[in-house]
Formats: C-alpha cells, structure tokens, sequence
C-alpha cells in the first residue's frame, strides 16, 4: 500500500476513535445535552422524546463504528477484498437502514428528522451497491489467485 | 472439465515439483495449484515454459473430459 493509502486508512482510524471518544461521552452526556438544547428555546416537552431518539441511535452508531473499524484493520493489513469485508459492509448497511426506520418513526415529533432519515437510507443505498462491487472484485481476486 | 496431467509428465522426467517450479519460474505452491487440479486459468507463459523444462506437448499435461 503506498503513502497515500497508509495517511488515509491512519486519518479514518483516527476518526473512528473519536467517534468512540463521542459514543461514550454521549452515554452519559445526552440528557444534560438534550436539556441544554431543548431547554433554551423552551421546548421542554420534547426533551423525554429527543432523549429517547438518540439513545436509540446508540447502539447502531456504536456497532457501525466497531465494524468500520475493522474493516480498516483489514485494510491495513492489505486483507481488502475477503469474505469477512463483504459481511461487515453488509452490516454496516443494515445499521443505516435501522438508523433511516428509527428517525423515520420519530418523524411524528421532529419533522426534520425525515432529511436524516433519507440520508441513513441513502447511505444504506450506497453501502449495497459497495458491496456488490467487492463481491464481484472477490471474484475476480479468487480467480486471479488460482491463476498460474 | 479439464485435467491437469502434471504429475505424470514429471515422473517421467523425474523431476521434483520444487526442481520444476524453480525452472518454470513460479512458486512451488502455484504449481501445486496446477498440480492438483485447483487452478482456475493458466497462462501462456507458464504452459510454454512447462512444455520447455519437460520436453512435452500441450496435450502431455492437459487434457479434456467430458463432465457426467
């Protein structure tokens, strides 16, 4: 892997400790965050609902993160197009598509939250047609190897 | 299907899957691939060089099967 490839896979593993760093603050953080926010522009009575929405988003950002994580460990270690890749693409997918329902659902109580909703999808969109391609290029590696 | 007769040609030969790996110039384990019927393509080069180092046709090392 050259230069270019090391900085990247670095920055993006750095970023994922820091997501870490803001999952963990936000287990403890949330209620005082979402009273803080809420609080100040006199929408007490959103305050239960908004809690109830990110805590939701936790587990789903927590699992995408480990997962991303992985996959960069994979990458590091020039493992890119294997079978394990292709799963936790997959997986990550399906923490979008959970993310798009949840902000979907809660659509009743925040009307913006329908932009956040179609992101998630969108990105979970984006996910299953990546994962196609490192099926087909795991072929393609497969034959490629048992090419004498 | 096709199957690799590799093994048959290098015992008349008498020669080593290591000795013709080493001529042929590709790894002892690739050519085990090709050995044991696992590999999925070969290239020209190769199957010109294995032809050269044992002396032989193409259809010496393969040959062609009907799949039942």
């Amino acid at each position: 892997m050259n230069g270019f490839g090391k900085k990247s896979i670095l920055i993006s593993k750095i970023l994922c400790y820091i997501i870490y760093a803001a999952i963990t603050l936000a287990t403890v953080g949330i209620p005082f965050f979402v009273k803080l926010i809420f609080g100040s522009i006199g929408a007490e009575a959103l305050i239960p609902k908004a809690t109830a929405m990110l805590y939701f988003s936790l587990p789903p950002a927590l699992t995408a993160t480990v997962f991303l994580h992985r996959l960069l460990v994979n990458i590091s270690a020039e493992n890119i197009f294997t079978e394990e890749n292709i799963r936790i693409i997959g997986i990550l997918a399906v923490c979008c598509a959970f993310v798009g329902v949840l902000y979907l659902a809660f659509t009743f109580a925040f009307r913006t939250m329908i932009l956040v909703s179609f992101a998630a999808f969108f990105f979970c969109v984006m996910l299953t047609v990546i994962r196609s391609v490192f099926c087909a290029a795991y072929l393609i590696k497969q034959e490629n190897d048992l090419t004498v | 299907m096709i199957i690799v007769n590799l093994d048959v040609m290098m015992a008349k030969r008498k020669i080593s899957l290591g000795e013709l790996a080493a001529r042929v110039g590709i790894t002892q384990a690739n050519l085990s691939v090709l050995k044991t019927n696992k590999a999925k393509a070969i290239r020209f080069s190769t199957l010109e060089a294995i032809c050269h180092e044992l002396q032989c046709s193409i259809a010496d090392i393969l040959e062609y099967r009907e799949e039942q």
